[in-house]
């Protein structure tokens, strides 16, 4: 699976949004996903996800967030991939 | 593959905008009825008809986003609530000019029209998925605002009557604080700790401090609002604790903007920065000028505060609300917002704060043009979602 990394940390609303809506344009399932690196919960994004058919996994790490988006069929494979960068 | 977001879970812009645009109406009215009148009745054209209408203007758009449930008829639930608070609040405020008993009228309008929108959000929020410092703080906030409700019918039907008693004058700053520093200032804690680290790039506060702001104010509200009934010692005692509980929920929040990425400045900042500057004032001022206390916690604190969120949430509501509809081409949030101008509407208000808690007629003019400006200001971002809301969706001519 190919990681697209989208660091949002310093940018301004409505950058953050755009950028990772931008990059999950060109998100394939089985291919990729969306790992996006922010300072809180990008709760207005998440909201836009659900009629999308676009998941997402969040891990806070200290004062980061990192938000994994993948398609449905993938969810195992990205469980597994984040388990074993964390360890 | 990706087919485009044609769909959003977040309430159409035009609920909130009711809210808004009843916010600007009021302010105007109070600037032209300080020209004559600055008792409690026209104190309220502020405290509901603007800072409550804009807290129920964001509330229910923060809701489905922050806390992940929704009105299910947005628009009909913002008409509900919006009409009887509405006249509700035009005919509390006359009846003190014209009839006092017109006061019992007004009295219902405000428990239906508040009651029913604050019983319903309290409802939604505890049924909320998750929750945060944020959702708490909103729950303690709502049912503050329905105490305070409750009380101001008491005293408001009691005045109505002609019958004031000797519960009149104990009920009334317990009214009072429950309004200002359980409704109001817990929902501003509550709202912030969601848009400074969102619109102001800095990281979050510790999820800890925010809960033990939350928390330790809450309690000291209950405290404040009960000690009272024990004695007048234990009521002063609660109550400083509290303004000095504001003061530290002022300074980690001074300084969480002071720890932004970006050294951006920029006249919204400068708002909060007052807003929150003004509660270091509030100890003071409590012993020595009551009124004073009063200006500077409602203009000074809430309604800096709230101006600065209109500036940012009105502009992204409007980009978010016609991006989501599949528009690229659209100005930016800084090309909808003049800075010169909200900079200059930021000294009109401080002027007119001043000036209020002074010789309140002089503050007349300057918080009619406080409130022409802001209204000017956001006129633009409104304008330009209903532009786009005219046009075709480039999704639909896929
Ligand atoms: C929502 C925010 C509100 C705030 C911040 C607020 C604030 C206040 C304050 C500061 C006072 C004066 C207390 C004193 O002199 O010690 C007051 C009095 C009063 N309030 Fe409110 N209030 C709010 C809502 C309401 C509502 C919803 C009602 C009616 C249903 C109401 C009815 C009254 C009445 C009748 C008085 C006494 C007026 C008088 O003595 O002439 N208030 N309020």
């Amino acid at each position: 699976m190919r990681e697209i990394v989208v660091d949002t940390r310093e940018f301004e609303p409505p950058a953050p949004m755009q950028m990772v809506l931008s990059e999950l344009q060109s998100m394939l399932p089985n291919q990729s996903f969306v790992h996006q690196i922010h300072r809180m919960e990008p709760t207005m994004l998440f909201n836009r996800l659900k009629p999308m058919g676009i998941e997402f996994i969040v891990r806070k790490d200290g004062e980061e967030y990192h938000i994994y988006y993948f398609y449905p069929e993938d969810r195992a494979k990205i469980q597994e991939l984040i388990d074993v960068s964390r360890r | 593959m990706f087919q485009g977001v044609s769909l959003d879970q977040a309430p159409p812009f035009e609920a909130p905008l009711l809210f808004f645009l009843g916010a600007l109406f009021f302010g105007l009215l109070g600037g032209f009825a300080l020209f004559f009148d600055s008792s409690i009745a026209t104190l309220h054209l502020f405290t509901i008809g603007v800072l409550m209408m804009v807290m129920f203007g964001a509330l229910q758009q923060m809701l489905p986003v922050v806390v992940g449930v929704k009105f299910e008829h947005p628009f009909k639930a913002a008409l509900l609530a919006f009409f009887p608070i509405f006249f509700g609040l035009v005919l509390f405020w006359s009846a003190f000019w014209l009839k006092l008993s017109l006061l019992l009228v007004g009295v219902s309008l405000l428990l239906i029209g508040i009651g029913g929108f604050g019983l319903v959000t309290l409802f939604k929020l505890f049924k909320a998925p998750y929750t945060s410092p944020t959702v708490i703080a909103m729950r303690l906030s709502l049912l503050f605002l329905l105490l305070a409700l409750l009380l101001g019918a008491h005293l408001g039907s009691s005045l109505g009557l002609m019958k004031v008693g000797k519960s009149f004058e104990l009920l009334l700053p317990i009214h009072a604080l429950l309004a200002g520093f359980g409704w109001i200032g817990l929902l501003i804690v509550g709202v912030s700790f969601q848009v400074i680290p969102m619109f102001y790039v800095t990281p979050e506060m510790e999820e800890k401090k925010r809960k033990l702001l939350v928390y330790a104010l809450g309690f000291l509200v209950v405290l404040s609002t009960i000690a009272p009934f024990i004695h007048p010692k234990a009521a002063l005692i609660a109550f400083i604790t509290l303004l000095f509980g504001y003061l530290l929920y002022a300074l980690l929040t001074l300084r969480q903007l002071q720890r932004r990425k970006r050294a951006l400045k920029e006249p919204t900042i400068l708002f909060w920065q007052i807003g929150l500057g003004s509660l270091f004032f509030l100890p003071m001022l409590f012993f020595f000028d009551p009124q004073a206390f009063a200006i500077v916690g409602i203009f000074g604190f809430a309604m800096s505060v709230v101006f600065g969120m209109l500036y940012k949430i009105i502009p992204f509501l409007a980009w978010f609300h016609i991006s989501s509809r599949g528009f690229f081409d659209m100005p930016t949030m800084k090309e909808m917002i003049s800075e010169k101008l909200a900079l200059i509407q930021l000294f009109t208000h401080i002027a007119a704060t001043l000036l209020l808690a002074i010789q309140p007629p002089l503050a007349a003019p300057l918080t009619i043009l406080s409130f022409l400006l802001l209204g000017f200001n956001l006129l633009r971002p409104v304008r330009i979602y209903f532009d786009y809301k005219k046009r075709p969706s480039p999704f639909e001519m896929r």
